[in-house]
């Protein structure tokens, strides 16, 4: 999309603006203050609805809807950008147009809808304009950052948002496995119990099975299944017992529990629970140690960044070169060591958890039981017991976080693993089921033991297939999460690639005279994208680590151009570089210029400057022709910004005159001049009186750029001369307007003179003051190519000067004299 | 313009075309599932963590979580 005309009506600091750029290049140069950035402003809100300047960090209290308009404008349907627009591949013009009451509608034709959605889109992401912001963002920024910024021009943010989304949903599915795993263990202990055993063991579990279903009469059985345990075989002909609750069952449960909390047991878990406590306060008493091991894989990508200079790559603290790579390794050496403790406290973790696991599931199937006694007292205590336990349990899930804590003192776990009086507590209770409870037969016991495995190998199944089910999610969420990673960087990598490779391409361009073996490296490395750059052939280093603000800026430039062409798809022909050479040397300005015009041809550049010069250059290197700039100054509230374009510097002036104002003509006049002949005294390396203050008037850049004209032309001559070329065409036509052009000026010298001298042209009437109007014409026509608009310009190679030519090369005379 | 479709892809839409030619590859995955992974991409709801959740499991446990 190009403009070719554009409309802003009281935007920011503008009131009322025409540009007509017709999708060529344009300039809006002028010092700072005079509105130049509301015109970017303005083309961001009519093709995003919104104006970048206006957000991000330091613009809290700044919002569109209350500081977009012009801030006398109380309307804010008469707050509008209206451009009229050529899309890429098509030759039809038509207007958009977006307004303040409803910034969030583009308007424009219903059959470039599609068109202009999708310039919306790119737009939004900020990929046609660059300022001195983005250059810094991209140069300067960390790996992170510039990631972040990058992806976001990239519309990446999605793709970042659904990485994280993996990455959790991956946790999530390991930490859902690992509770089926551990579900599926609590059921296999259930098991084991139920039959007597402390183990799980399906073998052995099924032997006592078989026992049980022997004592019924039936046969043994060789798989563990609900509809097998009790098949074939009839419940016995006995006696009712209380509410499916057998005696022998109960009592073989609170042996079990008697004998897990015996003092054999706890003897040895006593001795778990003091070295798993040893090893973890072990850790904990070394601060350094724990932050070691806690920061192992910030200390892990630390060493990967370290560059030459050995500077530390997250605060840039100098250190010795190899100093902060010893100490690194120290810390990662002893980060290893504590893994290799820690991974012995999981398994002590783990010991104590089995134990618990086995306790639970005992007091599970007797607390509902012992309910049924009425003994009140010895139901909540064995409640809060199964409590306890299910806490303990929670604490050892994470030992190393959680296990140094008071509440969880050596004699606290004892207590919760075997509270005091347990003896005395199952006494009580076995002595009150005894009354409750009548005594089961064997047959019954066994039958009421198959009844309850029913539930419990029922359940056992259900957690086994849960397990299974679990592990295939997490297995599919951890190859989703891993194959996602390595797609986003295959295709990352191909563009980053790409991207490095052109922008090596153009900064060589730029900097062929002491850079030209310039190299780059871009690399995708986690979450962060790696910037670095030869210095000189001594080695990558960070882009502002040692090259200078001004080839900062260059490679800022460079990286941005791109990155929009590799990103836009060339929807957006469209850059903005909103003063983006503050600090690049003049004549690296030219040189971005020649990249910007070879490199670029079907691209539309707004470029917005304060710095003159850089507009002179932009104009003599035919990157901007003279219609297209636009000169911004003398901003004030009510009028917005006086706009002097070139293009219309003579149609201005014959106004005035027509209206016989000489005084407002010859002060146009006199300043278009001042800056046309700045340029040429530039372009031509003309000798002008040196002013400190860097101001030149008129008289003094006049007469140095004519005679320096004049002896270039000498020069071509006689290099002309040497070579036998018989027929300088152009450069006797060239001689022959001169000598026209100097004479018709010398005619009106006296005229000029006062001017130049006295500023005194606003004294003459109007027939006086046209001849002279008409004479610095043809005297700019001299010094400007005919057919690309450019201004001439003298070429050196360091050894002497080579030609004078224009940037179409229409005007082009050789000044080296052939050697004899 | 190129005639590489390629080209024209958006970064975006080339990454996911890698990712669903590895899961096609990818013994792990089978074809309802990957369909489901599409069309979620498809409505922009990756991002969603039960929506993915629900379409990488087992399509037993989907039914029974209905």
């Amino acid at each position: 999309m190009k403009i070719i005309e554009l409309e802003i009506r009281n935007i920011r600091g503008i009131k009322e603006l025409t540009l007509k750029p017709n999708a060529e290049n344009f300039l809006v140069w002028g010092t700072n203050g005079t509105g130049k950035s509301a015109v970017v402003d303005a083309i961001d809100f009519l093709l995003t609805g919104k104006i970048g300047r206006l957000m991000g960090i330091g613009t809290g209290g700044i919002t569109l809807e209350a500081h977009g308009s012009h801030i006398d404008c109380d309307d804010p349907s008469q707050a509008y950008v209206r451009a009229v627009v050529q899309l890429k591949g098509s030759d039809s013009q038509f207007a958009i147009h977006r307004c303040m009451d409803d910034p969030d509608t583009l308007q424009g034709p219903e059959n470039s809808r599609g068109q202009l959605a999708r310039i919306e889109e790119i737009a939004k992401r900020g990929q046609h304009v660059l300022t001195r912001r983005e250059i810094l963002r991209f140069v300067t920024a960390t790996g992170g950052n510039r990631a972040k910024d990058i992806q976001e021009l990239m519309n990446l943010t999605e793709i970042e948002n659904i990485r994280a989304n993996l990455v959790s949903i991956r946790n999530q599915t390991s930490r859902d496995l690992n509770a089926a795993a551990k579900n599926l263990k609590t059921q296999e202990t259930q098991v084991a119990l139920r039959v007597g055993l402390e183990e799980y063991n399906v073998a052995e579990v099924l032997s006592k099975i078989n026992e049980k279903r022997a004592l019924l009469k039936g046969e043994e059985i060789k798989e563990l299944s609900v509809e097998l345990l009790q098949a074939g075989i009839d419940p016995p002909k006995t006696q009712e017992t209380s509410p499916g609750i057998n005696l022998d069952v109960f009592e073989k449960q609170i042996n079990q529990l008697v004998s897990l909390t015996s003092q054999e047991d706890q003897l040895a878990i006593q001795r778990t629970d003091q070295q798993l406590r040893n090893l973890v306060a072990g850790i904990h008493q070394d601060a350094q140690l724990l932050r070691s091991f806690t920061s192992r894989e910030l200390v892990r990508t630390g060493l990967e960044l370290l560059d030459d200079s050995g500077s530390c790559p997250l605060c840039d603290h100098p250190w010795e070169p190899g100093e902060l790579e010893t100490y690194l390794n120290k810390k990662l050496e002893d980060a290893v060591n504590v893994g290799a403790r820690v991974d012995v406290i999981n398994e002590f973790a783990q010991e104590l958890s089995t134990e618990i696991t086995r306790v639970k599931n005992i007091l599970s199937n007797i607390i509902g039981p012992v309910e049924f006694t009425k003994l009140e007292e010895r139901t909540n205590t064995l409640k809060q017991w199964k409590t306890d336990l299910e806490s303990l349990e929670k604490v050892l899930e994470k030992p190393l976080e959680n296990y140094h804590q008071l509440e969880f003192s050596g004699e606290q776990v004892q207590r919760i693993l075997a509270p005091d009086g347990i003896e005395e507590i199952v006494t009580e209770i076995i002595a009150k089921a005894r009354e409750e409870f009548p005594k089961s037969t064997p047959e019954q016991t066994a039958w009421d033991t198959l009844t309850k495995l029913t539930v419990d190998v029922k359940q056992l199944e259900t957690a086994r297939i849960k397990k299974e089910y679990a592990q295939v999610t997490a297995q599919r969420a951890d190859i989703l999460h891993r194959e996602f990673v390595a797609s986003r960087d295959e295709i990352l990598g191909e563009l980053y690639d790409g991207i490095r490779t052109r922008f090596v391409e153009l900064y060589r361009e730029l900097h062929e005279e002491d850079e030209g073996e310039f190299e780059a490296t871009l690399q995708l490395s986690d979450a962060s994208l790696d910037f670095e750059v030869d210095f000189y052939g001594r080695g990558s280093h960070p882009p502002h680590a040692l090259h200078s603000e001004g080839h900062q800026d260059s490679m800022g430039v460079c990286l941005f151009l791109a990155l929009s062409e590799k990103l836009t798809h060339g929807e957006i022909d469209l850059i903005i570089l909103d003063d983006v050479v503050m600090s690049v040397d003049k004549s690296h300005r030219r040189k971005l210029c020649k990249v910007l015009a070879d490199n670029f041809p079907d691209n539309q550049f707004l470029i917005t400057t304060h710095d003159q010069t850089w507009a002179m250059q932009l104009k003599s290197s035919a990157v901007v022709t003279s219609k297209n700039m636009y000169q911004f100054f003398d901003w004030d509230l009510d009028s917005g910004p006086r706009v002097s374009d070139t293009k219309n510097l003579w149609d201005r002036i014959d106004k005035d005159l027509e209206l016989n104002d000489v005084p407002a003509a010859a002060a146009k006049l006199r300043r278009g001049s001042e800056q046309f002949f700045a340029e040429v005294c530039d372009n031509l390396a003309a000798q002008v009186t040196f002013s400190i203050d860097g101001r030149y008037e008129l008289g003094d850049l006049l007469d140095s750029a004519k005679s320096r004209f004049s002896k270039l032309e000498r020069e071509a001559r006689k290099a002309s001369a040497s070579w036998e070329d018989t027929n300088p065409e152009d450069i006797e036509i060239m001689k022959a307007e001169r000598v026209t052009t100097y004479q018709k000026l010398g005619r009106e010298q006296w005229a000029v003179n006062v001017n130049v001298h006295y500023n005194e042209w606003a004294d003459l009437e109007k027939n006086d003051f046209q001849p002279v109007v008409d004479a610095f014409k043809d005297l700019f026509d001299l010094f400007t190519c005919p057919n690309c608009g450019g201004m001439i310009y003298l070429v050196s190679d360091g050894k002497g000067k080579k030609n004078v030519r224009c940037h179409c090369n229409q005007v082009n005379w050789n000044l080296e004299v052939k050697k004899i | 313009m190129s005639e590489d479709p390629n080209e024209t892809k958006s970064v975006v839409e080339l990454i996911f075309d890698s990712l669903f030619m590895r899961l096609e590859g990818d013994d792990s995955f089978d074809k309802s599932t990957i369909e489901k992974i599409r069309l979620l991409h498809g409505q922009h709801k990756l991002a969603n963590k039960s929506q993915v959740e629900k379409a990488l499991k087992p399509e037993e446990v989907e039914n029974e979580d209905n």
